[in-house]
């Protein structure tokens, strides 16, 4: 983990589920995941053009991004910085669930990044890239919009507030308060619809993977009482 | 009563208060989420009581409820989580 903060060519899934079902679409997902949810937490500047060209696509005409940048000054007093730190694989795995809501709710949405930068931040300079892109500007606007409400309600990542003065203070989102969200709601056949409409090319590995599990669950279904087991 | 190592990690306030990330414990393996929070912040970091109604536990990365079900196994992770500001 301390490793992939400072090389962006790591990316970690976490592989742990309390479903003790697994299914050829979930490893395809999982996969997909690693394509379409771009996620790091990295010391590095965070570099917004390298954020808009990994999202953006010919099949997209909105891409949506959004800047969190260190303020200068807090309830009258002078900031020079802001420290993070985080719970990396915490942090991580709440990410890539938060991708997998953006997606139920927007489905249209192809790609998305959620960078977090740790470490110190000065003044001015970027804390954290949200970005999405959609075919048109709707989703990809609410997706980025409910991307960083959900990131400051539930990643865990912290930040202190350091001030020219030499004090400091750990912060604390409004969203803490309010952590727990009510259940959402099932997938409705208009979202199914969606998802089967999308128009953005498929990575080929992807599909040639998911071609070969086919064949599989068809001979599971023609044979009785088979039961569902781990592989 | 059957204990089993764990592992204790602090984070933000709660790290600088402790003064370490990480610290092994030994735990019953029933315990459930309000012995194991009366056990990190009155018996075994007293230290931690002055922000523990704010702090919230994680058990193996996942947040836990005060009526979570809570399953432990030799070396699971319990995160002490304060406050998040992240974004």
């Amino acid at each position: 983990m301390k490793v992939a903060r400072s090389d962006k060519r790591y990316v970690f899934i976490d592989m742990s589920s309390n479903s003790d079902v697994t299914c050829p679409e979930s490893i395809v997902d999982l996969l997909q995941s690693f394509h379409d949810d771009l996620i790091r937490i990295t010391f590095d500047r965070l570099d917004v053009e390298e954020a808009f060209n990994l999202v953006r696509s010919a099949t997209c005409g909105a891409t949506s991004v959004f800047l969190g940048t260190t303020r200068d000054n807090f309830n009258g007093k002078e900031v020079s910085r802001l420290d993070y730190e985080s719970y990396d694989e915490m942090a991580y795995k709440e990410m890539r669930q938060l991708c997998a809501e953006v997606r139920r709710k927007f489905p249209t949405i192809e790609r998305i990044v959620f960078w977090h930068r740790v470490g110190e931040v000065p003044v001015e300079e970027t804390s954290v890239i949200v970005a999405a892109a959609s075919p048109h500007r709707e989703e990809a606007i609410q997706a980025v919009e409910m991307g960083i409400n959900k990131i400051k309600r539930r990643v865990t990542i912290w930040k202190k507030e350091v001030y020219t003065d030499g004090g400091c203070v750990w912060k604390e989102n409004g969203e803490w308060r309010t952590m727990k969200e009510p259940q959402e709601p099932s997938a409705t056949e208009e979202h199914s619809f969606a998802v089967a409409s999308r128009t953005r090319n498929h990575c080929p590995k992807l599909l040639w993977l998911q071609q070969l599990t086919t064949p599989v669950n068809k001979m599971e279904s023609q044979l009785p009482n088979r039961k569902e087991t781990l592989p | 009563m059957e204990t089993i190592p764990i592992r204790v990690l602090f984070f933000g306030k709660a790290r600088e208060i402790v003064k370490c990330d990480e610290q092994s414990e030994r735990v019953p393996v029933d315990a459930d989420y309000q012995r194991l929070f009366k056990m990190i912040f009155e018996e075994r970091f007293p230290e931690l009581k002055e922000i523990a109604s704010s702090c919230m536990l994680a058990v193996d990365q996942h947040f836990c409820r005060p009526d979570s079900k809570v399953e432990l196994y030799p070396n699971s992770e319990i995160a002490v989580i304060p406050p998040l500001s992240g974004g």
